[in-house]
């Protein structure tokens, strides 16, 4: 294979979860532009919705949009049944879906603690079981699991213990699928980004931008366009 | 300034209409762009669309009626892009009432994100601009109805009018200290955008929008009808907006059929005529 042939997903399909606001949007718009058709969920349907419209018009490829809270596993179960459906087989999945939850960690409670992990490390496990299932029956598939650089490096300005619990788990998780399911020919990976502004990142990035930015090389947050490359590089017969 | 090659723009209001067209002229010219809108998923999704790489862009959500937030917006293009050549003061917001039907928080609202936003980003751009090798330009967009009063539209027109006035005199100050920052004024007429649904985007300080009397609502109407229905488009009024900078020319009214209005309303000053009325 040449190289173009390499990165090549023309004609693929991805499930990308949270694919509505923030990465998710950019990592749909993404793969929408290499070709790949897509179903895109997230709590909010409607949110869903009107991306879909607006990837259709602009590139042609078909997108699904459906509901779904991935911490519910039966939401994911049916997520997976219903894409199958649609689309006959699904070739990548992205893990996007993610909250986080800013807290003090000698105040933060319980609940909060659980709620994170339920969408970021459940949602992601469930996901990965329910499309998992389809993709070893077919021994062909790929999974991107979105981590953080939370995981890797903690951060003095923002303290959201169950976020970078979660998101290490997340590499964790995804190191053991790529071991266990690389029999069948699924890839599985993970991206750790570093911050972008988005509506989870806004309050943080208003109080300590500029702290922040002082230990960027390149002086500057990511970009709308500069998740792309990694996730379909990794979507891709190319990694 | 006539070379807009790797040079910076500032554009408010850029998720859509007169700001995205500014946006699209300005990738065209070969400008870099700091592109501002409260709306952060569609100016995500337009900006994407620009097809600039993210070295030559930044994004900002921002409340142009909070002067923290354009000084935010202001101190990250100065120390990204180093210098700021072209800064329009765009994004706007319309609201149909009679005058009397208007509450406070109304007249906030628009005053707000049409003026104060001009006066905010004034006071964070020109300082430093005056301070640059290079030659800069500001362009504030107006509306035909900063030089009308159009009936059912007073809160727009006082913000308007206010911008109007604002930047006449930066332009005698700046001309007389024969600054490197030139400044231009746009006044288009009805334009196809997304501003008749201003509401939508509506801050939430500024409450709820209280629905309009059965005496508002004729004006409602004639404004949505009016939004959609001119000939000229956002796209024409970014060209004529870098026409008019590269030619240095100070007044931009695209819609030439109002020429006639603006002579009317002239001449009733000039000649003490009660106000001609406008249809």
């Amino acid at each position: 294979m040449n190289t173009r042939e390499l990165f090549d997903l023309g004609g693929k399909t991805a499930v990308v979860t949270g694919g509505s606001i923030g990465l998710g949007n950019q990592i749909a718009w993404g793969l929408a532009e290499a070709g790949v058709n897509l179903v895109l969920c997230a709590r909010k349907k409607e949110r869903c919705d009107a991306l879909a419209e607006e990837i259709r018009r602009e590139t042609g490829v078909r997108v699904h949009s459906l509901g779904c809270d991935v911490s519910r596993e039966e939401e994911v179960e049916r997520l997976a049944r219903e894409s199958l459906a649609a689309f006959g087989a699904i070739d990548i999945l992205i893990n996007n879906a993610g909250i986080s939850w800013a807290a003090r960690p000698e105040e933060m409670s319980a609940v909060d603690w659980q709620k994170v992990l339920d969408v970021n490390l459940n949602g992601t496990f469930f996901a990965c079981k329910h499309f998992g299932r389809a993709m070893i029956t077919r021994r062909s598939g790929c999974i991107v699991n979105l981590s953080s650089i939370m995981a890797i490096k903690a951060e003095r300005v923002m303290s959201a213990p169950s976020y970078s619990v979660s998101k290490g788990a997340v590499i964790t998780l995804t190191r053991d699928l790529a071991v266990q399911w690389g029999r069948y020919k699924i890839r599985v990976n993970a991206v750790a980004p570093g911050w972008f502004p988005s509506h989870m990142t806004e309050d943080v990035i208003a109080k300590f931008g500029d702290e922040m930015l002082a230990r960027v090389p390149m002086g500057r947050f990511g970009g709308i366009n500069d998740l792309k490359g990694v996730i379909v590089f990794l979507a891709s017969a190319a990694a | 300034m006539i070379d807009y090659r790797d040079k910076t723009a500032v554009i408010t209001g850029a998720a859509g209409g007169i700001g995205l067209a500014l946006a699209r002229r300005a990738v065209k010219e070969g400008m870099k762009l700091v592109l501002a809108d409260i709306q952060r998923e569609k100016l995500n999704s337009a900006a994407a669309r620009l097809g600039l790489h993210d070295d030559r862009l930044s994004l900002h959500t921002v409340d142009v009626s909070l002067e923290r937030d354009v000084a935010r917006m202001a101190d990250e293009a100065f120390s990204r892009f180093g210098e700021v050549h072209l800064l329009c003061n765009n994004a706007g917001v319309i609201m149909p009432r009679v005058t009397w039907e208007y509450c406070a928080a109304d007249w906030e609202w628009v005053l707000g994100v049409n003026l104060w936003s001009v006066i905010h980003g004034v006071r964070h751009f020109v300082p430093r601009m005056l301070k640059q090798e290079s030659d800069s330009h500001i362009v504030n967009t107006a509306s035909v109805a900063g030089l009308l009063s159009t009936p059912g539209l007073a809160a727009y027109n006082v913000s308007k009018h206010g911008v109007v006035t604002l930047s006449e005199t930066l332009y005698s100050e700046l001309t007389a200290m024969k600054a490197r920052v030139g400044i231009s004024l746009l006044c288009p007429a009805w334009v196809p955008t997304g501003i008749d649904r201003s509401d939508h985007n509506r801050q939430e300080r500024f409450g709820a929008l209280v629905p309009a009397s059965d005496i508002s609502v004729p004006y409602e109407d004639r404004m949505a009808k009016a939004v959609r229905s001119d000939r000229l488009t956002a796209d024409d009024m970014a060209d004529a907006v870098f026409e008019a900078v590269s030619e240095n020319r100070f007044y931009i009214i695209p819609h030439d059929r109002i020429k006639g209005a603006l002579k009317l309303r002239m001449e009733d000053i000039l000649e003490a005529r009660n106000p001609t009325p406008m249809n």
